[in-house]
């Protein structure tokens, strides 16, 4: 059933330098020292089985207990077929429901995976076989749509190989699986989240450590109740980042020829952090995001949001280099080498400053500086679209407008502060679980994420994602849907539109092929990585005729990301915050979409 | 019998999105949304729907789409997890003061504690505080039970009883206070109590962290106490009837343990400062206090 290929000679020697007790617990392909995953070291096959259960799970010597896929964090790699029948039965050994949701995948809702909602979960003691066909191919992963059985070790990446020749050619590739991971019992963490903001962030404003704030931004922060500290829910020490199960002390190490165009198959599939990724000294060529080929963009640093992936191109000539995926709230980070030998290492850089949030981030920034929602608006054909006239899409409220906050308040202080708990421009109710309403969000696809705004070099912007293939759909949307993402961070509670889900929650409703758009409004201070179930969405970040499908995207605080969506999965599906406590909290809705009556041919 | 689920499935599989789902019962989407008759019509940009809809009547699929392919009893189980499951019981118990005081005679100490557990919107609160001394045990303590509601992103509205144990002078009262994080940081508690015997009381008190550093912490705190009649038996006049101030300094050494000392100054205010005068008592004092803050 495991049947990993065995390890090459040269993975083989360098497990008998110290590796080999760990490879117990990890699939041959995030073993360290790997030659890479291309051809080898994977599940593939027409029948594929896959056994979830509890199992220790080392790190740094010490052992936790983990959900395991097939007995190893993450767990094995699976390898499809475009053009094939996938064919995949999972035994659950836990004493709990589980399932496995195929992360990015455009498959029947029935296969998708989220218990009650696509299927009826996996029983403990039970088998459930998917199947369905693979009807793309790239970067993709799965994970437990079960309680918090992703944060403890339930994921694990999926290739899917083009059925034609790929277009991202490459002499090599090593899969990057991002991970967070935590010796503290979740639900504990969940616990001490609720008990009050901030437990877990050690850095919190104090007269010792000065913000970098001016002192009405600050005066304006204290008055709000807002802490622009508070950058993740979690960091570290708390959290250990993972490379492939492997914590920076264990190193996992990459081989590679030097001169050899190298394929990194980046996958964020971390529970509670956004990281931002580099490999100091080589620049990286972005050629595919959430599966699906882009341009090629150069960049020397990227964001990587939860649920995200990113192909990436490196050409590495020294023997050596760090990888390094800082956290975002750069408490700390996750750690690897690409190297010509196993054993070799280079300088890892240090954490670098954390960053602080601004009144950008509160959504409420009036100076002209950063990016202006110019292009992406421009080129937007708001003109043609019904705002809302109909129940469950929102006209865009003024305060909403991108341009309002680029009139003419060039440089000077902030005057008088808009009314921004406001929550009269909102038609949704807003309980305790809605501490602020952005009043001039921004679109921030040109940002390339919190901290990231003063880096010396290149960083990845969503605007410079451009899709390989022309847009297929290019049909005007008809409807907008303004969606408002929401929380508390002091109770810590998590929403959407002001609301958790619950069995009274009303769903989104499309009509089949209905082509819509969707306005995600960021009112919180954090960065959400949303991901739709089933679909890929279009984000107007500008490119036009070419703009980028995503299944996941990160949504800046203070600001609104558009997306256009052609509802052609007929079916229920999921659309949740990907940081997975916030959507353990109920920060999802579910998305209906149903043929039209009478709708032929 | 999984097996035999899994066969159904596929079948069912087979036959989304054909008309063969269950009954239609009268949901044909409730939050009105008429999209544009044709998604097609009216368009000269090309386009290519990537999935082609069958002839397929909407009122056919059920208003859950699952139920038509796994069955509707058994999807209502896990139905009812998916959607029920984001309402989360937490709970905490912190003391904030459990400490010592300077003083002639026996040791004095004093403490202030509380622990609720509950849902974001509604909790179970306990409050306790008392004070007392080495030689005679506790002589002024109380303990609060209450119902908190969350009336805004930062505010509970405290309902529930309070109960005084005072050797000879017990009472129960009624409580009602709001609690909560005000601007700036300062975390409030106010309420009104109404006693068994007919008194109406009230106190506010305000508490703001300064963080020095990440680790020491210094805690200034003010309460203010009024009466609206005098209370011969407690020394206390009506009007306002004592100020209390203090601030403690605290080493975090955990993100839940943190010992500290500090001072704490005590003031009787107008009738109930001439009541205690006139008893030859301390109408007010300063006093250091030592002790230690922790949180479960």
């Amino acid at each position: 059933m495991t049947s990993f290929t065995p390890l090459s000679r040269r993975a083989f020697m360098a497990g008998s330098t110290g590796l080999l007790a760990l490879a117990s617990f990890r699939p041959a392909w995030a073993q360290s020292a790997s030659p890479g995953s291309k051809g080898s070291a994977s599940l593939a096959g027409p029948n594929i089985n896959l056994t979830i259960e509890r199992r220790d799970f080392q790190i740094d010597g010490r052992s936790g207990s983990a959900v395991t896929i097939n007995g190893s964090v993450p767990g094995p790699l699976l390898r499809l077929r475009e053009g094939g029948n996938a064919r995949l039965t999972v035994t659950n050994l836990l004493d709990e429901d589980t399932s496995i949701h195929w992360h990015g995948l455009i498959l029947p809702f029935q296969m998708d995976g989220v218990p009650g909602l696509s299927f009826p979960g996996i029983a403990p003691g039970a088998s459930f076989t998917y199947e369905f066909p693979v009807r793309q191919s790239g970067t993709y992963w799965y994970h437990s749509h079960s309680g918090l059985q992703e944060p403890v070790g339930h994921y694990a990446p999926m290739i899917i190989d083009p059925e034609g020749p790929d277009p991202i050619a490459s002499d090599r590739e090593h899969v990057i699986v991002l991970s967070d991971w935590t010796f503290a019992n979740i639900e504990h963490v969940v616990n001490r989240l609720k008990q009050g903001g901030g437990f877990y962030n050690h850095a919190k404003p104090s007269l010792t450590d000065p913000l970098p704030l001016d002192t009405a931004s600050r005066a304006m922060f204290n008055r709000m109740r807002m802490d622009p500290t508070d950058i993740a829910d979690v960091g570290a020490p708390e959290l250990i980042y993972l490379v492939n199960g492997h914590s920076p002390a264990e190193n996992w190490t990459g081989l590679f020829a030097p001169g050899e165009r190298v394929r990194l198959r980046v996958i964020n599939a971390a529970s509670m952090t956004i990281f931002n990724f580099r490999i100091p000294g080589l620049p990286l060529t972005v050629v595919a995001a959430d599966g699906l080929p882009v341009r090629p963009v150069e960049v020397d640093e990227l964001q990587i949001g939860n649920g995200e992936t990113y192909d990436l191109i490196v050409t590495p000539r020294d023997p050596a280099y760090s990888m390094v995926a800082e956290g975002i709230d750069r408490s700390g980070m996750a750690v690897a080498t690409l190297a010509t030998a196993p054993g070799l290492r280079a300088p890892v850089p240090p954490l670098r400053q954390r960053p602080v949030l601004t009144m950008r981030d509160m959504g409420m920034d009036h100076s002209s500086h950063g990016a202006p929602a110019g292009p992406a608006a421009a080129s937007d054909p708001h003109a043609g679209m019904d705002h809302g006239s109909h129940g469950g899409a929102m006209p865009i409220v003024p305060a909403a407008d991108p341009h309002a906050a680029h009139t003419g308040h060039g440089g000077s202080p902030p005057p008088a502060p808009p009314p921004m708990q406001d929550r009269s421009t909102v038609d949704f109710p807003t309980g305790p679980g809605v501490d602020m309403i952005a009043s001039m969000p921004v679109d921030r696809t040109g940002d390339p994420g919190l901290g990231l705004d003063d880096q010396p070099h290149r960083v990845l912007t969503y605007r410079q994602l451009a899709a390989l293939e022309p847009n297929r759909d290019r049909r005007v949307p008809q409807r907008e849907i303004v969606i408002h993402l929401t929380g508390n961070m002091e109770r810590y509670m998590w929403s959407m539109d002001g609301e958790t889900l619950s069995p009274a929650t009303e769903p989104y409703r499309f009509t089949l092929n209905e082509r819509v758009r969707l306005r995600l409004v960021n009112d919180t201070m954090m960065t959400h990585p949303m991901h739709l179930h089933g679909h890929w969405f279009e984000v107007v970040n500008g490119q036009d005729g070419h703009l980028p499908l995503k299944h996941t995207v990160r949504v800046l605080p203070g600001s609104y990301v558009d997306l256009n969506l052609t509802a052609d999965a007929p079916g229920d599906w999921a659309f949740h915050c990907h940081l997975l406590v916030h959507m353990h909290m109920g920060m999802m809705r579910v998305v209906k979409i149903r043929p039209l009556t009478g709708e032929g041919q | 019998m999984r097996g035999l689920s899994i066969i159904l499935a596929l079948g069912a599989l087979a036959a989304v999105p054909a008309p063969v789902l269950a009954q239609h019962e009268g949901h044909a989407m409730p939050a009105p949304v008429p999209p544009p008759a044709d998604p097609h019509a009216g368009h000269t940009a090309p386009v290519v729907a990537t999935a082609s809809p069958g002839p397929v009547d909407q009122q056919a699929w059920p208003e859950n789409a699952a139920d038509a392919v796994w069955g509707e009893s058994v999807m209502a189980a896990a139905r009812g997890h998916f959607y029920g499951d984001h309402t989360m019981v937490s709970q905490k118990i912190a003391v904030e003061q459990l400490e010592v005081l300077s003083g002639d005679g026996p040791l004095l100490w004093q403490a202030d504690a509380e622990a609720w557990r509950g849902t974001d919107i509604d909790k179970v609160w306990l409050k306790f505080e008392g004070e007392g001394n080495t030689d005679e045990g506790p002589d002024d303590t109380e303990l609060q039970a209450l119902w908190s509601h969350a009336i805004d992103p930062w505010f509970d509205l405290q309902t529930g009883v309070r109960q005084d144990f005072r050797p000879g002078r017990d009472r129960t009262h009624l409580a009602v206070g709001l609690r909560g994080l005000a601007p700036y940081w300062i975390e409030v508690d106010s309420a009104v109590f109404l006693s068994t015997r007919g008194e109406v009381t009230a106190r506010i008190q305000a508490e703001h962290l300064v963080r020095i550093t990440q680790r020491l912490m210094l805690r200034p705190k003010v309460e203010l106490e009024a009466s609206a009649q005098s209370m011969p038996d407690l020394a206390t006049g009506s009007g306002l009837t004592f100020l209390t101030a203090g601030a403690r300094a605290g080493y975090r050494m955990t993100p839940t343990v943190e010992p500290y000392v500090g001072v704490e100054w005590q003031q009787a205010l107008g009738e109930t400062r001439r009541l205690h005068r006139a008893a030859a008592e301390n109408a007010g004092s300063v006093r250091a206090v030592a002790g230690l803050r922790f949180v479960f």
